[in-house]
This record gives C-alpha cells, structure tokens and sequence, in this order.
C-alpha cells in the first residue's frame, strides 16, 4: 500500500512558507463559498 | 438539497508531501527528543499514509525520530487543535488538508483560529481525486452521467441534486462501492487504484484541473463540468507562539 501510494499519487508541489500561507487563504475562501451554497449547516 | 459535512469534506479532494524540514536540522540542539506529527485522519487513509512516508524519510534524512500520531475526531479539528496548545518549539508538526480550510468556514466557534495559530513550513504536495463507479453503471465517461454524481461541488455545478451515502472512510465507501451499495464516489487514487487497475471500479475522471500521469485517458471532471476541481493538499503547520494568556 505504501509504496502504491508513493508511486501512483505523489505529486510534488513546492511552496515557500508565505505563499502558503497566502494559499491556504485562498481555499478557505474558495471553501466558504461552497459551503453555503451548497447548504452545508455549520457546526 | 442539505448537504452532510463528510461527504463535502471527501470530496474536497486529497494531496501529498515532500520532506521540507531542512531548516529545522540547522538548529542546534533541535531533536532532541522525537518529533510528533499530528495527523487529524485514521491510521491507513490516504493523509495517513503520506504521513508516514515523510516521517520515514525525515527520520532517515535527519537520523531522528518522527513519529506520526492519529488524533481522530471533529473533522480534523481534535488534532489542530492539540498542535495550537502544543509548546510551539518544532517538536509537534500538523499534517494539514483542505479540511482545515473548509473548517474556517464550517465550524462557527472552534476554540482556535487556524491562520493566526499555526505556522506554515512546507506544501508537500497533492493527490487526485477520481470518479469511480461500480462497472454495473452504464456510464462510459463523465459525460451523461451527471445524475448519477455524489458531491457537494459538483452538485453545485452541475445543478444535479444527489443522495449521500455515509461511510467511516474512505476504504469502507470502497468497499461499499464494490458491493454495489452506492453507485459513485470520489475517493483518493491512494485507495482506489488498486480497484482501477484490477477493472473492478471503472473511472469516469479526475478532479485536478488536468489529468495525472496515473491514469491516462481519464479526463479530468473540470473537461465535462467547468470549474470543477477539488484536489486535496497537505502540507504541514507548526504551532505558531503565542502566549497562553491569547489561548482562548
């Protein structure tokens, strides 16, 4: 299984620290429109 | 159409990891002691499994010891949680998803804030995601099969109004699918390749924006359903300092 996983579903994506924080940012966004629209209840 | 929190989070996507840590091998006295990484997912998912292969490499490459611990529960939210109270000096890493992300928004009073309280280090990297259906399904391709499609986004794309079907993880969904129970599903190629491969679980798509080498010939969902793409990441967070006193 591991070596499955390292072998079919590896795929690397390089990123320094302050683009991913900017990143991360993006999909909170990007996932906060989808959860309302999509009539998620939040917890 | 209400839409459970498992089943949006599933399918989010998936990801991977590089070992990124160098820097923290340059701190002397650092290693002391093993080194936690926290993971918010069940021992043997896809997110687990990445763990460990970077905590073996890590340990190799540093001659330390990391160890991956499974702090299930709450969406993720039990293990970020002990990363923020954590002692924040490198020695309690947090493997972290699209879940945390998702999280902001689902979770309306989490007892930290996930963007002031952890620090990023590295983006490891991503997984797709990919359509499957049992092979009793008609469906050839993505195309004409919209009814038939379990998720959230794609739903909200698409303007298709799909039943979920819970399971505890990905693998008994898997299984689930096998055994015709549920007849679509967006699990991580980690899991479902094996099943690709044996002709047991035909796939439809991938959710990057572009296909993956993994599967060729398999067009990406994004090809029948603009604006579709729902790959996870992982990458790992640091406990950000922060005074107790803050720590609500």
């Amino acid at each position: 299984m591991t070596k499955r996983v390292a072998d079919v579903v590896y795929e690397p994506v390089p990123m320094t620290p302050p683009a991913f924080g900017k990143f991360i940012a993006d999909e909170t966004e990007k996932w906060g429109k989808v959860v309302p629209a999509a009539k998620i209840e939040p917890v | 159409m209400k839409l459970p929190r498992r089943k949006f989070l599933r399918l989010a996507g998936s990801a991977t990891m590089l070992p990124a840590v160098p820097r923290f091998a340059r701190v002397q006295g650092y290693q002391s002691r093993p080194v936690r990484i926290l993971v918010g997912f069940a021992a043997g998912g896809a997110s687990d499994i990445v763990a460990r292969l970077l905590a073996q490499q890590l340990s190799e490459r540093l001659g330390q010891t990391f160890i991956v611990e499974n702090r299930t529960g709450a969406d993720t939210n039990i293990a970020t949680e002990a990363a923020v109270r954590a002692t924040p000096d490198g020695y309690t890493l947090l493997l972290v998803t699209h879940t945390n992300a998702i999280n902001a928004t689902l979770y309306a009073s989490q007892r930290f804030d996930f963007m002031r309280d952890i620090a990023p280090v590295a983006r490891i990297g991503r997984v797709a995601e990919v359509m499957l259906v049992h092979p009793s399904v008609p469906a050839k391709t993505g195309n004409g099969s919209l009814t038939h499609v379990a998720g959230a986004l794609f739903d909200m794309l698409t303007g298709t109004d799909t039943d979920h079907i819970p399971y505890r993880g990905e693998a008994p969904g898997v299984t689930g699918l096998l055994a015709g129970e549920v007849q679509l599903m967006f699990p991580s190629l980690a899991v479902s390749m094996a099943h690709i491969n044996a002709g047991t679980l035909r796939p439809l798509g991938v959710t990057t924006a572009t296909g993956v080498d993994a599967l060729p010939g398999v067009p990406p969902v994004a090809q029948s359903v603009p604006g579709f793409e729902g790959t996870a990441w992982q990458r790992h967070r640091r406990a950000q300092e922060r005074s107790r006193r803050d720590r609500r």
